[in-house]
């Protein structure tokens, strides 16, 4: 990562939005939405999405196009447009190679896209932090145990003899547990190679595996009923960040202590330096879903999303919606979330090299 | 259970809702029936309507679409070769014989019929099996499913026409085209070069339409003639329906056998119909036939990929774990609707359990008619020159192609690909194990590297892998034999 760049490039929107601020009388800077000028009227919104239809990041997009339409003027349409292709990065690429400035397009933002971006795969064309953040939406996650390990607390892992971790692969959304655990200092073995986070949570019912971690909305569904049975244990939650860009109790799990907490209980402080750095970075990138316009796109385009946002994260009909779709998290607008995303956009270079290092080491992946 | 199933068909059968269930069904015909587009295509043009709809209504529109896919596909399988989705390429075999021989009457209404039988198992199966079959799904560790892999590979054996050798070299020609992309278990792409587009690898569609459907046009043109070798289709509808019952057993057994295949999540439904064929082959008494127009060797897979879906709507709904490109889409639709699959579709969300039941019995039975009456215009195809429908059909599939990434590179791999399949063809290669080698890859890798890390040696010992594996080398020789005396018979 050049932290020079994006310093500057961080520096860049910041001088814009106070030039914006000053020249105009108005005032369009990046949270003051002060009213819809209705540039959408009568038009239709696309959501690049780059990924086929039907996994949680296009059921997301999927939720705001049935949604935010009346929010953004009348007679307003918003479809999701699919271009999937290696693992979000070919769309996103279009994104930034081939969509027109014209606002019609925003483009939809989740692990998939982030992961190559923070550890600068070569196929990557895009830099989140050259657009306009519009709405983002952090969603966290649960990790819990097999009940046959005989542990409750979360402090009682480290007396398990084996602990067996099934995941995906090093770059999942699940590495996000894995940073946990290197961040913990827990050891166990990991089996990469399931398909998914689904058939990873078979494996732990199956005593495949007896650690797992599962989104919200899967664990609500299919992890709670195993613990009201007695097959599963819940230990900690992943935490959310907040619009300080601060790491707080989860809002699905209030009363589930976060790997931070965890990580206090066994060290007696808070956790600090460059485990916690990493850590956050892999937790915004694996957790957090946006929108992003381009940043040469009309004011008055990105001025009307995030009104459109913050009217609806005001509105008790939508929240309600969304607490039922989405579960119990908050509609992030414009810098608040930047703010959210920032741990990963501007991860330094100590935090990638300590990622790789440890991935290396432990599971002999190269990030 | 049963009082709550009629309240289900009562909400099913709401006028209000029956309209999107027949909409679904149309759509799942209309995307059957086009060469190479198939649950997935279908499942995105209906998913953008889904959010606001009534859950009973947009999940009868949902399913119903993908309930008659299977039945609907069997059209340019039998009538031109070439495989209206990736689940019926089987079919050709047998099916495009019989069309050649002026028998394609014969030939669909036998499909139809059985895709119906098929179908109802299916339902009925997924609606007794549904609430035990949560120990079922779990008894299968990754050890047992890297040996049913295997075992599918076996049946390639069966399937590899004149030569062995050659089946067994285009297996692993199948599994080293599959090796392109990124690699399960690490960040690593292999073979991708510079090119974005082959990250993801080759989609199945265009492999099974590069390799069936574009030497058949081909050799179509260069005679340029019709399918058809004789000038009149004759009706015979009444013999297909004959023969499939004459046949039940046959059809029951590759029901069970769609059912099983598609339940087991991670194993892919799309290599079922050639699993079933091989079943009907080595069953058969008489083998002589197939290859050449057996008609059970379209009975066989039309029925079982039309159970299939019953199968794998089990671990999509009671794990939320799709089985296949179509249930992944229909999960999005049904977390759009508000239901997130898992133990509760048993409970508080039992009636759309059950909606999915009825319009899975429904939809095929509506799908298996509405196909009987398609069939009489439908099967002239058969009869008309080869230029005059070849380029329009080429347009289709290009079409069905581009459909997959929406990037140049699928019209390339289209186009290398068919060329392939036809070199292929004309050397007497057999090129059904290609796609299964290529389908089955991802899994036998996958499961093997999870077995060895977790268990190292040990699993190589477990019972279930012991049975499965004799069972593998007995299907294997078996097939061998029949083809050695075969062989010596001509």
């Amino acid at each position: 990562m050049n932290n020079a760049r994006h310093h500057a490039s961080r520096f860049a929107r910041h001088s814009l939005s106070l030039a914006v601020a000053a020249g105009l009388t108005f005032g369009v800077a990046a949270n003051s939405h002060a009213e819809l000028t209705g540039f959408y009227e009568g038009e239709t919104l696309e959501i690049l999405t780059p990924w086929a239809p039907g996994g949680g990041a296009d059921t997301w997009g999927r939720y705001i196009a049935g949604t935010i339409g009346p929010f953004l003027g009348d007679d307003v349409s918003v479809q999701v447009v699919n271009r999937p292709g290696a693992g979000g990065v070919q769309g996103t690429n279009e994104f930034e190679l081939r969509t027109a400035s014209d606002g019609m397009t925003v483009m939809l933002q989740s692990a998939g896209q982030v992961f190559p971006f923070m550890y600068g795969s070569s196929a990557v064309r895009y830099d989140f932090r050259n657009y306009e953040p519009i709405v983002a939406m952090a969603q966290g996650g649960v990790v819990y145990a097999n009940a046959e390990l005989g542990i409750e607390e979360p402090h009682e892992l480290w007396d398990v003899d084996q602990l067996i971790y099934g995941e995906v692969s090093p770059q999942a959304i699940g590495s996000m547990t894995l940073a946990a655990f290197a961040l913990l200092d827990l050891p166990h073995d990991a089996i990469f190679g399931y398909e998914s986070r689904g058939p990873a949570r078979l494996a732990l019912e199956q005593g495949e595996t007896n650690l797992d971690f599962q989104t919200t909305s899967a664990y609500t569904a299919n992890v709670e009923p195993l613990v009201e049975e007695g097959i599963a244990v819940p230990l900690f939650s992943l935490g959310i960040i907040d619009t300080d860009g601060e790491l707080v109790r989860d809002p699905a799990f209030p009363d589930m202590p976060t790997v931070a907490e965890v990580y206090e209980e066994r060290h007696g402080e808070a956790p600090s330096g460059v485990a916690w750095d990493a850590y956050r970075a892999v937790l915004s990138a694996g957790s957090i879903k946006m929108l992003w316009a381009k940043s040469d796109a009309p004011e008055d385009s990105i001025n009307d999303l995030r009104y459109a946002f913050e009217q609806a994260r005001q509105d008790e009909d939508f929240i309600a919606d969304s607490e039922e779709a989405n579960g119990p998290y908050e509609w992030l607008v414009g810098d608040d979330a930047y703010t959210a995303m920032s741990a990963t956009l501007e991860i330094s270079d100590e935090a990638l090299d300590y990622l790789r290092a440890t991935f290396k080491e432990r599971y002999d992946a190269d990030l | 259970m049963l009082a709550a199933a009629f309240d289900a068909l009562a909400l099913v059968l709401d006028p209000s809702r029956l309209v999107f269930m027949l909409l679904g069904i149309s759509v799942g015909l209309v995307v059957g029936i086009l060469p190479g587009l198939g649950g997935v295509v279908g499942m995105s043009l209906l998913l953008p309507f889904v959010y606001g709809m009534d859950p009973h209504a947009a999940t009868a529109m949902l399913i119903g679409m993908a309930a008659v896919i299977a039945t609907a596909d069997t059209f340019p399988s039998i009538l031109i070769g070439v495989p209206g989705s990736a689940g019926s390429q089987a079919t050709i075999l047998d099916g495009y014989p019989m069309a050649q021989q002026g028998k394609a009457g014969r030939a669909l209404s036998a499909a139809f019929s059985a895709s119906l039988i098929g179908g109802l198992v299916g339902a009925l199966v997924l609606f007794a099996i549904l609430p035990i079959a949560r120990p079922l799904v779990l008894a299968f560790q990754s050890p047992h499913l890297f040996m049913l892999t295997v075992l599918g590979l076996c049946v390639v054996g069966l399937l590899a026409g004149k030569y062995p050798f050659r089946g067994i070299l285009a297996t692993l020609i199948g599994i080293m085209i599959a090796m392109l992309g990124s690699a399960p278990a690490t960040v690593t792409f292999r073979f991708v070069g510079d090119s974005i587009y082959l990250m993801d690898g080759i989609p199945l569609a265009i492999l099974a339409m590069g390799l069936f459907a574009v030497p058949e046009i081909i050799d179509l043109l260069a005679d340029n003639r019709a399918v058809s070798r004789v000038k009149e289709v004759s009706s015979g509808w009444k013999d297909g329906v004959r023969d499939t019952l004459q046949n039940r057993w046959l059809v029951l057994r590759s029901a069970a056998l769609g059912v099983a295949v598609g339940a087991i999540p991670g194993l892919g439904g799309s290599v079922v119909d050639w699993l079933s064929y091989g079943q009907a082959v080595q069953s058969a008494k008489d083998k002589s036939g197939f290859g050449k127009g057996d008609v059970r060797g379209v009975i066989a897979p039309e029925s079982s990929n039309n159970a299939k879906e019953g199968g794998s709507l089990i671990p999509t709904m009671l794990f939320g774990i799709p089985g296949s490109g179509t249930t992944a889409v229909l999960l999005g639709g049904l977390i759009l609707l508000g239901i997130q699959p898992g133990p509760s579709m048993l409970t508080s969300d039992l009636s759309i359990t059950l909606t999915i039941v009825w319009t899975l019995a429904l939809a095929n039975v509506v799908g298996a008619f509405a196909c009987f009456l398609l069939s009489r215009p439908i099967a002239r195809l058969s009869t008309i020159p080869a230029a005059k429908f070849a380029p329009f059909l080429l347009i289709v599939m290009m079409v069905g192609a581009y459909q997959n990434t929406n990037q140049w590179g699928d019209l390339i791999a289209f186009i290398v690909i068919g060329l392939f399949g036809w070199l292929l063809k004309t050397y007497d290669w057999p090129r059904a194990p290609v796609l299964i080698g290529f389908v089955l890859a991802p899994s036998i890798e996958r499961y093997l590297t999870i077995s060895a890390s977790r268990y190292g040696w040990t699993w190589l010992t477990d019972p279930i892998v012991i049975v499965i594996g004799v069972l593998a080398v007995a299907v294997v020789v078996a097939g061998v034999r029949a083809k050695r005396k075969g062989l010596g018979e001509s």
